[in-house]
């Protein structure tokens, strides 16, 4: 089936009873019928149709606001996939609009490993403390600023100055309180699992992929990296199909000898496990993409996995003890986790097993407001989702907001700094490996 | 639109709340009714009011320049009520959304018509109030929209529909004045009853700007049955028995055997082999009076040939059989190209003769017809599905229609149930009340609206002025 065809037979299936207006996090903030599930699908059947009367230029504007956080999806009674849609339709009116020079600028970087490599190495300078004081200083900070653009508020200051991560768990971590049952340690290997290791990650978050890395040998397993190409997802939402298309054949081919492939960034994930359907048509990679998509696993699904597997055993288990912490935290849920993969326990389950006090926060399954690239492009309707996020986070008294995707993470981190609150964003990987190094050892830097 | 209109209603609500870019135009252009999409009925503007004093200025500003005006919702309407039509100004009521006074000593509340169904009703569960109409889109659709509609819902067997609620209302004429009809003295027969006149109006006669409703105490306890029978007779049989032995269900609601398993489709459902035909029914009241009530119900339901009983054990197992009766219109709408659903209503006794002739009806036109609804009221949803690109099926489809319609004429019933009359079954209107009657909805329309600008073409055909 071609993408229009496809597209043709998702939107057919919408009978516009409006249900999406309870819960598009668009729709509550613009009040508008053409930011909602419902007026996003009706432009575009009678765009097909052929009876819009509007231009494409504005079909694909309105589809461009659109988080594609899939609440939408998950409560139409008719099981109408929107996102999906919304995906088909960008796809379909690419050709007619020329997107943001951000978002060419992002998926000309997502495309070429070189520039993301440098762009890695670029964020570390200016994350490093020396360097980001010599440019507040010089007032350099504010010539990167009008160089780079917004994307720079949303880069977390380094460890230790105002604004960056305070390190709750770290202090928690080093003053013994933890119990420090840690996972067995470098023990028999249980196998081998092959990490995911996704573009934001490498550039802004390293430091958590590898306190992924470790908290999965730290459960037994030999990992390995192999050199992986963007999932493809930011492409797709997007419009650019065939981009997407051959980064996924790319990473198929890559993770050949993989038996599960982990990953610790909800979007890929949920990018990884559509590979299915997104080389459906494709006579070469059908079948193998089909494959890969079933071994994908998002490490908190992965770690519950092991847990369950180990509990008679005893051992290999995250599970320490932070009862006596105080420590109270809270979670949000990566859209492209909780709907995109279906995974709310395991999260939940992992945090609550180190014995801290968990709290969950109301509404903590809305989307934050990141949604890939739109939080750079409608700055003021993600500031207001993210406003009401933050309000949500700090209603809990948690010290700690966890969440699992580093979209997530990055866009939380700026609501946080620009709410002047202190409360701490961290990916739960983080927040575990440092809860099990504990009685290891010295507990790692957030940075 | 003329300039001059255009620049008026600017100066009322901002460029903020007016839009008139084709593409808002066009999603202002349809609701959840099964109209076409295309050719679009395309307002001239979208206009977002947020008080009673902007919406009298925009109808004063219309009415001066004979432009329609078309109060909406949420637009999930399924008659069309909401379709501009005429063209005109989509005067969009959502964003008066807020909930203005609760006198807890009188049990009333004052809200404005963007509430949502659902958020009132919490907002009153919480304080311990409860507010009974319950239409299958409450999780969206505006306490305006009900109103205007006057809609109904699973509960309507045991309290009624929103019409039984709305104790006065606050109306903006269609040339600006405002009036403030009933009140909160319960007893009240001064003048002509304009609060009932109003609701059902389906935004022909004024907008409405305050609705003030009133509330019962909450029930202390429910309890949710799903009773599953070999055939639609005996489902039925059970229900009106029910009711005459004085148990009323706070719902009744029943299914064939085509709509369960439209649900399944998308929903695990569980019911045994051989249904025909579910019925979910929930009691309420207080917790030591609803044993001896359900054990009743089983009893009946039992003898009137059920072939499975279930309780839900508790409130999660509740919500997932609700669950199965609130997906189903759109479940049922995603099993075809098209669906055509229907509202109509007969007395409670008539249900299955007219389930029977439905059936009788989709065999003759070969179109399967799924049949769902409210079998305490008599208030049936009856879907045609089809699709209609193909050739010569919007043609049988109507002809269907239109003899559903005259089997529940027949039957002693009516056109609609809950969802109004609208544009979609406008044509049928004389034969249900007959030409004088429709000459007196005129004359009213005359009265109110002299220049026939609000909610043009809705209703009944011709109306005034235009």
């Amino acid at each position: 089936m071609s993408a229009v065809d496809e597209l043709a037979r998702i939107v057919a299936q919408c009978d516009r009873c409006g249900a999406c207006q309870a819960v598009c996090p668009l729709f509550a903030h613009l009040g508008k019928e053409a930011a909602v599930a419902r007026g996003k699908v009706a432009m575009l059947r009678a765009y097909l149709e052929g009876g819009l009367g509007a231009d494409a230029v504005s079909v694909a504007r309105a589809l461009d606001l659109c988080l594609l956080c899939q609440a939408c999806a998950a409560n139409c009674p008719s099981k109408v996939n929107v996102p999906r849609a919304v995906l088909l339709g960008r796809a379909a009116l690419a050709p007619s609009v020329a997107p943001p020079r951000l978002v060419r600028a992002a998926d000309a970087a997502l495309v070429r490993p070189g520039v993301l490599a440098l762009l890695g190495l670029l964020v570390r300078v200016y994350r490093s403390r020396r360097v980001y004081r010599l440019l507040e200083a010089t007032g350099a900070l504010g010539l990167v600023r009008a160089v780079a653009g917004e994307v720079v508020d949303f880069l977390p200051p380094p460890a230790g100055l105002p604004g960056a991560d305070s390190s709750a768990v770290a202090a928690m971590a080093s003053s013994g309180r933890a119990a420090g049952r840690g996972l067995a340690a470098g023990g028999t290997a249980r196998g081998k699992v092959h990490y995911f290791a996704g573009c934001l990650m490498k550039t802004v978050y390293p430091h958590v992929s590898r306190a992924t890395i470790s908290l999965l040998r730290a459960a037994g397993y030999e990992v390995e990296v192999p050199p992986a190409r963007c999932c493809g997802l930011p492409l797709l939402a997007h419009g650019r199909l065939e981009e997407a298309r051959r980064l996924a054949a790319h990473n198929v081919a890559a993770f050949r000898d993989a038996e599960v492939v982990v990953t610790d960034c909800a979007s890929c994930g949920a990018g990884l496990k559509e590979y299915g359907w997104l080389l459906g048509s494709d006579p070469v990679w059908r079948l193998q993409a089909r494959e890969f998509a079933d071994r994908v696993r998002d490490v908190s699904e992965f770690l519950v996995g092991v847990r369950t597997e180990a509990a008679p055993a005893g051992g290999g288990r995250p599970r320490v003890d932070g009862r006596r912490s105080g420590l109270r935290v809270t979670y949000h849920d990566p859209c492209h986790l909780v709907r995109g993969q279906k995974i709310k326990a395991p999260p939940r389950e992992l945090v609550r097993a180190t014995g801290v006090e968990f709290v969950e926060m109301a509404g903590a399954d809305t989307c934050c407001g990141g949604g890939g690239s739109f939080h750079l492009i409608h700055r003021d309707v993600s500031r207001r989702i993210l406003a009401r996020k933050i309000e949500a986070a700090e209603e809990t008294g948690a010290r700690l907001l966890l969440t699992a995707c580093p979209g997530c993470l990055m866009q939380l981190q700026y609501g946080v700094r620009r709410a002047g609150s202190t409360l701490q964003v961290m990916h739960i990987v983080e927040f575990l490996h440092a809860v099990n190094s504990a009685g290891a050892g010295p507990a790692p830097r957030a940075h | 639109m003329k300039e001059a209109v255009k620049r008026q209603l600017l100066d009322i609500v901002g460029e903020d709340r007016f839009f008139d870019q084709d593409l808002d135009r066009f999603t202002y252009s349809y609701d959840g009714s099964f109209l076409p999409l295309v050719p679009p009925h395309l307002p001239d503007a979208v206009v977002q009011p947020v008080s009673t004093e902007e919406v009298a200025a925009i109808l004063r500003v219309c009415h001066a320049h004979d432009v329609p005006v078309v109060p909406r919702g949420a637009g999930s309407g399924r008659t069309g009520g909401s379709v501009p039509v005429a063209g005109g100004v989509v005067l969009s009521l959502q964003r008066m959304n807020r909930i203005l006074d609760l006198d807890e000593g009188n049990m009333m509340a004052l809200v404005e018509p963007g509430v949502v169904t659902f958020d009132f009703y919490q907002a009153m569960e919480k304080k311990g109030f409860f507010y009974p109409p319950d239409p299958a889109s409450w999780k969206f659709c505006t306490l305006g929209g009900n109103v205007a509609e006057n809609a109904g819902g699973a509960r309507a067997v045991k309290y009624g529909v929103t019409r039984d609620y709305v104790m006065g209302l606050q109306v903006v004429l269609a040339d600006g004045r405002v009036i403030e009809t009933g009140g909160k003295a319960v007893k009240n027969v001064t003048g002509y009853d304009l609060t009932r006149l109003f609701v059902g109006s389906e935004g022909t006669l004024g907008v409405i700007t305050r609705i003030l409703v009133r509330l019962l105490p909450l029930p202390p306890a429910k309890r949710t049955l799903l009773l599953c029978f070999g055939s639609v007779d005996d489902a039925s049989t059970a229900v009106v028995r029910m009711i005459q032995g004085g148990v009323i269900p706070a719902a009744a609601e029943l299914m064939d055997r085509v709509s369960i398993e439209a649900v399944a489709r998308a929903h695990p459902v569980d019911v045994p082999r051989g249904t025909e035909a579910a019925v979910l029914v929930d009691i309420d009241g207080e917790p030591e009076l609803l044993g001896p009530q359900a054990r009743r119900i089983v009893a009946i339901a039992r003898d009137a040939g059920a072939i499975e009983v279930r309780e839900a054990a508790d409130e999660a197992e509740a919500d997932a059989l609700w669950l199965l009766r609130r997906a189903m219109g759109p479940a049922v709408a995603a099993m075809a190209p098209n669906k055509i659903g229907e509202d109509i209503s007969v007395p409670r006794t008539a249900v299955p003769e007219m389930i029977r002739r439905l059936q009788e009806i989709g065999r003759r036109y070969g179109f399967t017809i799924a049949i769902f609804g409210h079998a305490g009221d008599g208030n049936l949803h009856p879907s045609i599905l089809t699709d209609l690109s193909q050739e010569g099926n919007r043609e049988k489809a109507d002809a269907a229609v239109a003899e559903i319609f005259r089997a529940a004429l027949q039957l002693g019933g009516t056109l609609s149930g809950e969802h109004g009359i609208g544009i979609t079954k406008l044509p049928f209107i004389v034969d249900a009340l007959g030409e004088a009657q429709v000459e007196v909805l005129k004359s009213i329309k005359r009265a109110l609206d002299p220049r026939g600008i609000l909610n043009p073409g809705k209703i009944f055909a011709g109306g005034a002025g235009r």
